[in-house]
Protein backbone atom coordinates (compact mmCIF):
# COMPACT_ATOMS: atom_id res chain seq x y z
CA UNK A 1 0.00 0.00 0.00
CA UNK A 2 1.32 3.46 -0.89
CA UNK A 3 2.59 5.06 2.33
CA UNK A 4 0.97 8.40 1.59
CA UNK A 5 -2.41 6.80 0.85
CA UNK A 6 -2.14 4.22 3.64
CA UNK A 7 -2.85 4.61 7.38
CA UNK A 8 0.32 6.65 7.94
CA UNK A 9 -0.56 9.19 5.27
CA UNK A 10 -4.25 9.30 6.15
CA UNK A 11 -3.43 9.93 9.80
CA UNK A 12 -0.74 12.52 9.01
CA UNK A 13 -3.02 14.49 6.69
CA UNK A 14 -6.00 14.29 9.01
CA UNK A 15 -3.90 15.52 11.94
CA UNK A 16 -2.43 18.42 9.97
CA UNK A 17 -5.87 19.35 8.70
CA UNK A 18 -7.58 19.07 12.07
CA UNK A 19 -4.95 20.40 14.46
CA UNK A 20 -3.26 23.27 12.62
CA UNK A 21 -6.01 25.76 13.46
CA UNK A 22 -6.37 24.80 17.17
CA UNK A 23 -2.57 24.86 17.52
CA UNK A 24 -2.43 28.30 15.92
CA UNK A 25 -5.21 29.57 18.20
CA UNK A 26 -3.48 28.08 21.24
CA UNK A 27 -0.26 29.81 20.19
CA UNK A 28 -2.01 33.16 19.93
CA UNK A 29 -3.71 32.58 23.31
CA UNK A 30 -0.38 31.58 24.86
CA UNK A 31 1.37 34.65 23.45
CA UNK A 32 -1.43 36.84 24.82
CA UNK A 33 -1.34 35.18 28.23
CA UNK A 34 2.46 35.41 28.36
CA UNK A 35 2.17 39.12 27.66
CA UNK A 36 -0.50 39.60 30.35
CA UNK A 37 1.23 37.31 32.86
CA UNK A 38 4.78 38.59 32.30
CA UNK A 39 6.50 39.47 35.58
CA UNK A 40 6.44 43.26 35.69
CA UNK A 41 9.93 43.49 37.11
CA UNK A 42 11.64 40.52 35.50
CA UNK A 43 15.33 40.89 36.09
CA UNK A 44 18.05 38.58 34.83
CA UNK A 45 18.07 35.72 32.37
CA UNK A 46 16.62 33.32 34.94
CA UNK A 47 13.33 35.21 34.84
CA UNK A 48 12.73 33.94 31.28
CA UNK A 49 12.06 30.49 32.73
CA UNK A 50 8.76 31.82 34.09
CA UNK A 51 7.26 31.50 30.59
CA UNK A 52 6.98 27.70 30.83
CA UNK A 53 3.14 27.60 31.22
CA UNK A 54 2.72 29.49 27.96
CA UNK A 55 5.31 27.38 26.20
CA UNK A 56 3.51 24.26 27.36
CA UNK A 57 -0.03 25.26 26.33
CA UNK A 58 0.28 25.22 22.51
CA UNK A 59 2.53 22.15 22.57
CA UNK A 60 0.00 20.33 24.75
CA UNK A 61 -2.86 21.30 22.43
CA UNK A 62 -0.84 20.07 19.43
CA UNK A 63 0.08 16.77 21.09
CA UNK A 64 -3.40 16.04 22.44
CA UNK A 65 -5.05 17.21 19.19
CA UNK A 66 -2.90 14.99 16.96
CA UNK A 67 -3.44 11.94 19.15
CA UNK A 68 -7.21 12.49 19.27
CA UNK A 69 -7.57 13.14 15.55
CA UNK A 70 -5.52 10.08 14.65
CA UNK A 71 -7.43 7.81 17.02
CA UNK A 72 -10.73 9.18 15.76
CA UNK A 73 -9.77 8.89 12.09
CA UNK A 74 -8.81 5.23 12.11
CA UNK A 75 -11.80 2.94 12.80
CA UNK A 76 -9.82 0.11 14.43
CA UNK A 77 -8.29 2.38 17.07
CA UNK A 78 -11.28 1.82 19.36
CA UNK A 79 -13.87 -0.94 19.62
CA UNK A 80 -17.30 -0.99 17.95
CA UNK A 81 -16.60 1.63 15.31
CA UNK A 82 -18.31 1.78 11.92
CA UNK A 83 -16.03 0.72 9.08
CA UNK A 84 -13.69 -1.29 11.31
CA UNK A 85 -14.35 -4.55 9.44
CA UNK A 86 -13.61 -2.95 6.08
CA UNK A 87 -10.37 -1.49 7.41
CA UNK A 88 -9.30 -4.85 8.84
CA UNK A 89 -9.69 -6.38 5.39
CA UNK A 90 -7.40 -3.73 3.89
CA UNK A 91 -4.83 -3.43 6.70
CA UNK A 92 -4.08 -7.05 7.41
CA UNK A 93 -1.10 -6.71 9.77
CA UNK A 94 -1.29 -7.73 13.44
CA UNK A 95 -1.89 -4.11 14.49
CA UNK A 96 -4.57 -3.45 11.90
CA UNK A 97 -2.83 -0.25 10.79
CA UNK A 98 -2.77 1.22 14.28
CA UNK A 99 1.03 1.39 14.41
CA UNK A 100 1.16 3.32 11.15
CA UNK A 101 -1.66 5.60 12.32
CA UNK A 102 0.21 6.33 15.53
CA UNK A 103 3.38 7.06 13.55
CA UNK A 104 1.44 9.39 11.26
CA UNK A 105 0.09 11.22 14.28
CA UNK A 106 3.54 11.55 15.82
CA UNK A 107 4.92 12.79 12.49
CA UNK A 108 2.16 15.42 12.29
CA UNK A 109 2.89 16.40 15.88
CA UNK A 110 6.54 16.89 14.98
CA UNK A 111 5.72 18.85 11.81
CA UNK A 112 3.47 21.21 13.77
CA UNK A 113 5.47 21.52 16.97
CA UNK A 114 8.85 22.14 15.33
CA UNK A 115 8.10 25.62 13.89
CA UNK A 116 5.84 26.34 16.83
CA UNK A 117 8.58 25.67 19.41
CA UNK A 118 11.19 27.63 17.49
CA UNK A 119 8.94 30.66 17.03
CA UNK A 120 7.53 30.57 20.57
CA UNK A 121 11.03 30.36 22.02
CA UNK A 122 12.00 33.51 20.15
CA UNK A 123 8.74 35.28 20.97
CA UNK A 124 8.78 34.40 24.66
CA UNK A 125 12.42 35.44 25.04
CA UNK A 126 13.89 32.09 25.98
CA UNK A 127 17.68 32.67 26.35
CA UNK A 128 19.14 32.90 22.83
CA UNK A 129 21.96 30.48 23.57
CA UNK A 130 21.79 27.17 25.40
CA UNK A 131 24.56 25.71 27.53
CA UNK A 132 25.20 22.19 28.69
CA UNK A 133 24.39 21.61 32.37
CA UNK A 134 25.99 18.41 33.60
CA UNK A 135 25.45 17.02 37.08
CA UNK A 136 28.50 15.74 38.91
CA UNK A 137 28.01 12.73 41.18
CA UNK A 138 29.84 12.17 44.45
CA UNK A 139 31.83 9.01 44.88
CA UNK A 140 31.07 7.59 48.33
CA UNK A 141 30.02 9.90 51.16
CA UNK A 142 28.08 13.07 50.33
CA UNK A 143 28.33 14.92 53.62
CA UNK A 144 30.75 17.62 54.72
CA UNK A 145 30.50 17.74 58.50
CA UNK A 146 33.97 18.46 59.85
CA UNK A 147 37.00 20.59 59.08
CA UNK A 148 39.26 18.88 56.55
CA UNK A 149 36.53 16.56 55.18
CA UNK A 150 36.72 16.19 51.39
CA UNK A 151 34.18 15.06 48.82
CA UNK A 152 35.15 14.09 45.28
CA UNK A 153 32.74 14.46 42.39
CA UNK A 154 33.05 13.05 38.88
CA UNK A 155 31.33 14.08 35.68
CA UNK A 156 29.94 11.36 33.41
CA UNK A 157 32.21 12.69 30.67
CA UNK A 158 34.82 15.49 30.56
CA UNK A 159 33.29 18.91 29.92
CA UNK A 160 34.69 22.23 28.74
CA UNK A 161 33.14 24.33 31.53
CA UNK A 162 33.37 27.87 32.87
CA UNK A 163 30.96 27.75 35.83
CA UNK A 164 29.75 25.44 38.54
CA UNK A 165 26.53 25.69 40.55
CA UNK A 166 26.60 24.38 44.11
CA UNK A 167 23.35 23.91 45.99
CA UNK A 168 23.79 21.64 49.04
CA UNK A 169 21.25 20.90 51.72
CA UNK A 170 22.23 22.25 55.11
CA UNK A 171 21.61 20.41 58.35
CA UNK A 172 21.20 21.97 61.80
CA UNK A 173 24.30 24.03 62.62
CA UNK A 174 26.55 22.89 65.44
CA UNK A 175 28.01 26.37 65.97
CA UNK A 176 27.76 29.99 64.85
CA UNK A 177 29.99 30.00 61.74
CA UNK A 178 28.81 29.25 58.18
CA UNK A 179 30.64 26.37 56.56
CA UNK A 180 33.51 27.42 54.29
CA UNK A 181 34.33 25.11 51.40
CA UNK A 182 37.35 25.18 49.10
CA UNK A 183 36.42 24.13 45.55
CA UNK A 184 39.16 22.60 43.38
CA UNK A 185 39.39 20.72 40.11
CA UNK A 186 42.51 18.72 39.26
CA UNK A 187 44.33 20.55 42.04
CA UNK A 188 43.41 24.05 40.79
CA UNK A 189 41.12 26.17 42.97
CA UNK A 190 37.96 27.26 41.14
CA UNK A 191 37.44 30.28 43.40
CA UNK A 192 39.89 32.72 44.92
CA UNK A 193 38.46 32.21 48.41
CA UNK A 194 36.47 29.41 50.05
CA UNK A 195 32.72 29.73 49.50
CA UNK A 196 30.43 29.88 52.52
CA UNK A 197 27.12 28.14 53.08
CA UNK A 198 24.71 28.72 55.94
CA UNK A 199 21.29 27.91 54.45
CA UNK A 200 19.74 24.86 52.88
CA UNK A 201 19.48 24.93 49.06
CA UNK A 202 21.39 28.20 48.90
CA UNK A 203 22.70 28.49 45.33
CA UNK A 204 26.30 29.50 44.81
CA UNK A 205 27.34 30.14 41.22
CA UNK A 206 31.09 30.06 40.75
CA UNK A 207 32.54 31.26 37.47
CA UNK A 208 36.08 30.51 36.39
CA UNK A 209 38.23 30.55 33.29
CA UNK A 210 37.19 28.00 30.68
CA UNK A 211 38.79 24.65 31.43
CA UNK A 212 38.34 20.94 30.82
CA UNK A 213 36.71 19.43 33.91
CA UNK A 214 36.22 15.79 34.74
CA UNK A 215 36.45 15.72 38.54
CA UNK A 216 36.01 18.21 41.36
CA UNK A 217 36.79 18.22 45.07
CA UNK A 218 35.12 20.07 47.91
CA UNK A 219 37.10 20.47 51.12
CA UNK A 220 35.63 21.95 54.27
CA UNK A 221 38.01 24.57 55.64
CA UNK A 222 35.88 25.68 58.59
CA UNK A 223 32.39 26.37 59.89
CA UNK A 224 29.65 24.56 61.74
CA UNK A 225 26.88 23.80 59.21
CA UNK A 226 26.87 20.16 58.01
CA UNK A 227 26.27 20.07 54.25
CA UNK A 228 24.72 17.28 52.20
CA UNK A 229 25.64 17.21 48.51
CA UNK A 230 23.03 14.82 47.10
CA UNK A 231 22.06 14.30 43.45
CA UNK A 232 21.78 17.56 41.52
CA UNK A 233 23.62 19.68 44.08
CA UNK A 234 26.75 20.07 41.92
CA UNK A 235 26.15 21.09 38.30
CA UNK A 236 28.83 22.19 35.84
CA UNK A 237 27.87 24.67 33.12
CA UNK A 238 29.44 24.16 29.70
CA UNK A 239 31.41 27.03 28.22
CA UNK A 240 30.13 26.63 24.65
CA UNK A 241 26.96 28.36 23.58
CA UNK A 242 24.62 26.29 21.45
CA UNK A 243 21.86 27.73 19.23
CA UNK A 244 18.35 28.10 20.62
CA UNK A 245 16.72 26.80 17.44
CA UNK A 246 18.58 23.49 17.76
CA UNK A 247 17.51 23.21 21.38
CA UNK A 248 13.92 23.98 20.33
CA UNK A 249 14.12 21.23 17.69
CA UNK A 250 15.37 18.84 20.37
CA UNK A 251 12.41 19.80 22.56
CA UNK A 252 9.95 19.22 19.69
CA UNK A 253 11.52 15.81 19.09
CA UNK A 254 11.41 14.94 22.77
CA UNK A 255 7.78 16.05 23.02
CA UNK A 256 6.86 13.30 20.56
CA UNK A 257 7.54 10.80 23.35
CA UNK A 258 4.44 12.06 25.16
CA UNK A 259 2.29 11.29 22.09
CA UNK A 260 3.87 7.87 21.65
CA UNK A 261 3.06 6.97 25.26
CA UNK A 262 -0.51 8.30 25.00
CA UNK A 263 -1.21 6.47 21.72
CA UNK A 264 0.34 3.25 23.01
CA UNK A 265 -1.93 3.25 26.06
CA UNK A 266 -4.95 4.30 23.98
CA UNK A 267 -4.20 1.66 21.33
CA UNK A 268 -4.09 -1.11 23.92
CA UNK A 269 -7.23 0.14 25.61
CA UNK A 270 -8.98 0.48 22.25
CA UNK A 271 -8.84 -3.30 21.75
CA UNK A 272 -11.74 -3.54 24.18
CA UNK A 273 -12.99 -0.01 24.87
CA UNK A 274 -15.09 2.35 22.79
CA UNK A 275 -14.22 5.80 21.48
CA UNK A 276 -15.26 7.87 24.55
CA UNK A 277 -12.98 5.82 26.82
CA UNK A 278 -10.10 5.95 24.35
CA UNK A 279 -10.51 9.72 23.89
CA UNK A 280 -10.58 10.31 27.67
CA UNK A 281 -7.50 8.14 28.06
CA UNK A 282 -5.60 10.10 25.43
CA UNK A 283 -6.43 13.45 27.01
CA UNK A 284 -5.57 12.17 30.49
CA UNK A 285 -2.31 10.58 29.37
CA UNK A 286 -1.27 13.78 27.63
CA UNK A 287 -2.37 15.93 30.57
CA UNK A 288 -0.40 14.02 33.19
CA UNK A 289 2.71 14.17 31.04
CA UNK A 290 2.50 17.81 29.96
CA UNK A 291 0.85 19.50 32.88
CA UNK A 292 1.19 17.21 35.91
CA UNK A 293 4.89 16.56 35.34
CA UNK A 294 4.92 12.79 34.86
CA UNK A 295 7.70 11.76 32.49
CA UNK A 296 10.49 13.80 30.98
CA UNK A 297 8.62 16.51 29.07
CA UNK A 298 7.85 18.88 31.93
CA UNK A 299 11.49 18.92 33.06
CA UNK A 300 12.61 19.31 29.43
CA UNK A 301 10.44 22.42 28.95
CA UNK A 302 11.78 23.93 32.15
CA UNK A 303 15.38 23.19 31.15
CA UNK A 304 14.73 24.65 27.69
CA UNK A 305 13.26 27.83 29.14
CA UNK A 306 16.28 28.13 31.45
CA UNK A 307 18.63 27.93 28.47
CA UNK A 308 19.94 24.47 29.31
CA UNK A 309 20.95 22.20 26.45
CA UNK A 310 18.62 19.19 26.24
CA UNK A 311 20.76 16.58 24.49
CA UNK B 1 -47.22 56.71 34.44
CA UNK B 2 -45.33 54.25 32.24
CA UNK B 3 -42.80 56.78 30.85
CA UNK B 4 -41.97 57.86 34.41
CA UNK B 5 -41.45 54.26 35.51
CA UNK B 6 -39.32 53.58 32.43
CA UNK B 7 -37.36 56.75 33.04
CA UNK B 8 -36.72 55.79 36.68
CA UNK B 9 -35.70 52.27 35.67
CA UNK B 10 -33.22 53.56 33.11
CA UNK B 11 -31.89 56.19 35.53
CA UNK B 12 -31.42 53.67 38.34
CA UNK B 13 -29.71 51.15 36.06
CA UNK B 14 -27.54 53.95 34.68
CA UNK B 15 -26.61 55.00 38.20
CA UNK B 16 -25.78 51.43 39.18
CA UNK B 17 -23.61 51.02 36.10
CA UNK B 18 -21.83 54.30 36.80
CA UNK B 19 -21.05 53.18 40.36
CA UNK B 20 -19.37 49.96 39.19
CA UNK B 21 -15.56 49.92 39.14
CA UNK B 22 -13.97 50.76 35.77
CA UNK B 23 -14.48 48.09 33.10
CA UNK B 24 -10.80 47.18 32.64
CA UNK B 25 -10.34 46.65 36.39
CA UNK B 26 -13.50 44.53 36.48
CA UNK B 27 -12.35 42.42 33.56
CA UNK B 28 -8.90 41.97 35.08
CA UNK B 29 -10.44 41.01 38.45
CA UNK B 30 -12.79 38.57 36.78
CA UNK B 31 -10.00 37.02 34.69
CA UNK B 32 -7.82 36.70 37.78
CA UNK B 33 -10.71 35.08 39.71
CA UNK B 34 -11.33 32.59 36.91
CA UNK B 35 -7.67 31.77 36.35
CA UNK B 36 -6.71 31.48 40.03
CA UNK B 37 -7.88 27.90 40.77
CA UNK B 38 -6.39 26.61 37.53
CA UNK B 39 -3.12 28.52 37.69
CA UNK B 40 -2.19 28.68 41.37
CA UNK B 41 -1.40 24.98 42.05
CA UNK B 42 0.89 24.84 39.03
CA UNK B 43 2.38 28.22 39.82
CA UNK B 44 3.32 27.01 43.31
CA UNK B 45 4.82 23.85 41.83
CA UNK B 46 6.84 25.98 39.42
CA UNK B 47 8.02 28.15 42.31
CA UNK B 48 9.14 25.06 44.21
CA UNK B 49 11.04 23.91 41.12
CA UNK B 50 12.66 27.33 40.83
CA UNK B 51 13.72 27.19 44.48
CA UNK B 52 15.13 23.70 43.97
CA UNK B 53 16.96 24.15 40.71
CA UNK B 54 16.65 27.70 39.37
CA UNK B 55 18.21 31.06 40.03
CA UNK B 56 16.94 33.78 42.37
CA UNK B 57 15.58 35.81 39.47
CA UNK B 58 13.49 32.86 38.29
CA UNK B 59 12.00 32.36 41.76
CA UNK B 60 11.21 36.07 41.93
CA UNK B 61 9.54 36.00 38.50
CA UNK B 62 7.45 32.98 39.58
CA UNK B 63 6.58 34.81 42.79
CA UNK B 64 5.36 37.78 40.78
CA UNK B 65 3.11 35.48 38.74
CA UNK B 66 1.63 34.03 41.94
CA UNK B 67 1.05 37.45 43.44
CA UNK B 68 -0.52 38.72 40.22
CA UNK B 69 -3.26 36.22 41.08
CA UNK B 70 -3.38 37.27 44.75
CA UNK B 71 -2.47 40.98 44.59
CA UNK B 72 -3.68 41.88 48.08
CA UNK B 73 -1.44 39.34 49.84
CA UNK B 74 1.00 41.89 51.26
CA UNK B 75 3.03 39.47 53.37
CA UNK B 76 3.60 37.41 50.24
CA UNK B 77 4.98 40.49 48.50
CA UNK B 78 7.28 41.15 51.42
CA UNK B 79 8.45 37.53 51.65
CA UNK B 80 9.28 37.26 47.93
CA UNK B 81 10.97 40.66 47.92
CA UNK B 82 13.18 39.81 50.92
CA UNK B 83 14.09 36.45 49.48
CA UNK B 84 15.00 38.00 46.14
CA UNK B 85 17.10 40.82 47.56
CA UNK B 86 18.97 38.55 49.96
CA UNK B 87 19.76 35.96 47.26
CA UNK B 88 23.42 34.97 47.50
CA UNK B 89 23.56 33.48 43.97
CA UNK B 90 26.78 34.98 42.79
CA UNK B 91 30.32 35.03 44.04
CA UNK B 92 33.01 37.33 42.74
CA UNK B 93 34.54 40.71 43.50
CA UNK B 94 32.68 42.39 46.38
CA UNK B 95 31.97 45.45 44.22
CA UNK B 96 30.19 43.36 41.57
CA UNK B 97 28.17 41.46 44.18
CA UNK B 98 27.18 44.76 45.84
CA UNK B 99 26.18 46.25 42.47
CA UNK B 100 23.93 43.26 41.77
CA UNK B 101 22.44 43.52 45.26
CA UNK B 102 21.71 47.22 44.67
CA UNK B 103 19.91 46.36 41.43
CA UNK B 104 17.83 43.72 43.22
CA UNK B 105 17.05 46.10 46.08
CA UNK B 106 15.77 48.77 43.68
CA UNK B 107 13.65 46.21 41.81
CA UNK B 108 12.19 44.81 45.04
CA UNK B 109 11.41 48.23 46.52
CA UNK B 110 9.73 49.29 43.27
CA UNK B 111 7.70 46.10 43.30
CA UNK B 112 6.59 46.66 46.90
CA UNK B 113 5.72 50.26 46.10
CA UNK B 114 3.59 49.05 43.19
CA UNK B 115 1.88 46.50 45.44
CA UNK B 116 0.64 49.32 47.69
CA UNK B 117 -2.12 50.06 45.17
CA UNK B 118 -3.74 46.70 45.95
CA UNK B 119 -2.79 46.43 49.61
CA UNK B 120 -5.88 48.14 51.01
CA UNK B 121 -5.87 48.09 54.82
CA UNK B 122 -2.56 46.24 54.83
CA UNK B 123 -0.62 49.05 53.19
CA UNK B 124 1.02 49.86 56.50
CA UNK B 125 2.29 46.28 56.81
CA UNK B 126 3.87 46.61 53.38
CA UNK B 127 5.54 49.91 54.23
CA UNK B 128 7.01 48.48 57.42
CA UNK B 129 8.35 45.51 55.48
CA UNK B 130 9.89 47.82 52.88
CA UNK B 131 11.33 50.04 55.62
CA UNK B 132 13.68 47.40 56.97
CA UNK B 133 14.65 45.71 53.69
CA UNK B 134 17.45 48.13 52.82
CA UNK B 135 19.31 47.97 56.20
CA UNK B 136 19.11 44.17 56.22
CA UNK B 137 20.45 44.03 52.65
CA UNK B 138 23.28 46.40 53.59
CA UNK B 139 24.30 44.09 56.41
CA UNK B 140 24.24 41.09 54.05
CA UNK B 141 26.22 42.72 51.23
CA UNK B 142 29.30 44.74 52.23
CA UNK B 143 29.70 47.77 49.97
CA UNK B 144 25.99 48.09 49.17
CA UNK B 145 25.52 51.03 51.56
CA UNK B 146 28.06 53.06 49.55
CA UNK B 147 26.07 52.56 46.34
CA UNK B 148 22.82 53.91 47.79
CA UNK B 149 21.84 57.61 47.55
CA UNK B 150 22.99 59.99 50.35
CA UNK B 151 21.57 58.86 53.65
CA UNK B 152 21.81 55.23 52.52
CA UNK B 153 19.60 52.52 53.94
CA UNK B 154 18.61 54.69 56.91
CA UNK B 155 17.12 57.31 54.58
CA UNK B 156 15.12 54.63 52.75
CA UNK B 157 13.84 53.32 56.08
CA UNK B 158 12.94 56.84 57.20
CA UNK B 159 11.10 57.56 53.93
CA UNK B 160 9.00 54.42 54.36
CA UNK B 161 8.29 55.17 58.04
CA UNK B 162 7.41 58.76 57.14
CA UNK B 163 4.89 57.50 54.60
CA UNK B 164 3.54 55.04 57.18
CA UNK B 165 3.20 57.91 59.64
CA UNK B 166 1.34 59.98 57.05
CA UNK B 167 -1.10 57.16 56.37
CA UNK B 168 -1.58 56.23 59.98
CA UNK B 169 -0.50 58.96 62.42
CA UNK B 170 -0.75 56.72 65.47
CA UNK B 171 1.59 57.00 68.43
CA UNK B 172 3.14 53.59 67.68
CA UNK B 173 4.09 54.51 64.12
CA UNK B 174 5.34 57.96 65.14
CA UNK B 175 7.52 56.51 67.89
CA UNK B 176 8.92 53.86 65.60
CA UNK B 177 10.14 56.61 63.28
CA UNK B 178 11.28 58.75 66.19
CA UNK B 179 13.52 56.06 67.69
CA UNK B 180 14.98 55.34 64.26
CA UNK B 181 16.40 58.90 64.17
CA UNK B 182 19.92 58.09 65.52
CA UNK B 183 20.41 55.57 62.69
CA UNK B 184 19.36 58.14 60.10
CA UNK B 185 21.54 60.81 61.71
CA UNK B 186 24.53 58.42 61.58
CA UNK B 187 23.88 57.87 57.86
CA UNK B 188 23.80 61.64 57.29
CA UNK B 189 27.07 61.99 59.20
CA UNK B 190 28.53 59.24 57.00
CA UNK B 191 27.58 61.35 53.99
CA UNK B 192 29.22 64.44 55.54
CA UNK B 193 25.89 66.16 56.27
CA UNK B 194 26.74 67.31 59.81
CA UNK B 195 24.29 70.22 59.89
CA UNK B 196 21.42 68.13 58.57
CA UNK B 197 22.17 65.43 61.17
CA UNK B 198 22.22 68.01 63.97
CA UNK B 199 18.95 69.52 62.80
CA UNK B 200 17.34 66.09 62.54
CA UNK B 201 18.37 65.15 66.09
CA UNK B 202 17.16 68.48 67.42
CA UNK B 203 13.78 67.95 65.80
CA UNK B 204 13.64 64.40 67.17
CA UNK B 205 14.34 65.72 70.63
CA UNK B 206 11.41 68.12 70.32
CA UNK B 207 9.11 65.40 68.95
CA UNK B 208 9.95 63.08 71.82
CA UNK B 209 7.90 65.37 74.09
CA UNK B 210 4.81 63.74 72.53
CA UNK B 211 5.89 60.14 73.21
CA UNK B 212 3.56 58.04 75.35
CA UNK B 213 6.18 56.73 77.79
CA UNK B 214 7.57 60.04 79.08
CA UNK B 215 10.09 58.45 81.42
CA UNK B 216 11.64 56.57 78.49
CA UNK B 217 11.38 59.64 76.27
CA UNK B 218 13.03 61.91 78.87
CA UNK B 219 16.05 59.62 79.18
CA UNK B 220 16.32 59.22 75.39
CA UNK B 221 15.94 63.01 74.89
CA UNK B 222 18.79 63.66 77.30
CA UNK B 223 21.08 61.42 75.24
CA UNK B 224 19.98 63.09 71.98
CA UNK B 225 20.63 66.54 73.45
CA UNK B 226 24.11 65.42 74.53
CA UNK B 227 24.84 64.28 70.97
CA UNK B 228 23.51 67.57 69.55
CA UNK B 229 25.76 69.57 71.87
CA UNK B 230 28.72 67.39 70.91
CA UNK B 231 28.04 67.91 67.22
CA UNK B 232 27.85 71.67 67.83
CA UNK B 233 31.37 71.66 69.26
CA UNK B 234 30.81 71.09 72.95
CA UNK B 235 32.97 67.95 73.12
CA UNK B 236 32.29 66.81 76.68
CA UNK B 237 32.42 63.10 77.61
CA UNK B 238 29.52 61.07 76.24
CA UNK B 239 29.61 58.12 78.62
CA UNK B 240 25.83 57.66 78.76
CA UNK B 241 25.51 57.74 74.96
CA UNK B 242 28.44 55.37 74.56
CA UNK B 243 26.76 52.89 76.91
CA UNK B 244 23.35 53.07 75.22
CA UNK B 245 22.99 50.52 72.34
CA UNK B 246 20.16 52.59 70.79
CA UNK B 247 22.86 55.09 69.80
CA UNK B 248 25.33 52.53 68.49
CA UNK B 249 25.17 53.80 64.84
CA UNK B 250 26.37 57.19 66.12
CA UNK B 251 29.31 55.91 68.15
CA UNK B 252 31.91 56.07 65.30
CA UNK B 253 31.06 59.77 64.80
CA UNK B 254 31.40 60.76 68.44
CA UNK B 255 35.08 59.95 68.97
Amino acid sequence: MNTWRGPFGVSLRACLRGVTLPAALATVAAALCAWLDAPVLADGEGAAAAVTPWLTLPLFVTAAGCSLVAARTWPTFSANRDGADTVRRIARGPLGGRGAVALGSVAAHLVLSLPLTISLAAGLEVPPAARRHVEAAAAGAQILDRRGATLTFALPRPLEADAVWLRPRASLPTGPEPTAVQVTSAGHPLSSAPVEFDESLELIQLTFDRRQVSTMSLTQTGGHVPLLFDAGSVVFVGASELPRWANAAALALLSCSASIVALLIAGLLGLAAGWPTVASTIVTAQFVQWIAGVGPIDDAILAFARGQWLL
Amino acid sequence: MLPLRAFLTVALFGGAAAMLPPADARIADFASWVARPARLPFAWQALAAANRGGEGSEAFARGQQILALAPSWTLGHAAFAYRYVLTQDTRGPAAAVAAQAERRLIVALTWMERARQQAGKRELELLHSAAFLAPIACRAFPGLEDLLPPGGAAAITDACLQEAERLSPTAAVQEQRLFHTPTLAAALLDAGERNAATELLREASARSLQARDQQLAREWRARVDEVVRWLQGDEQALDAVAADPRFEPLWPHLR
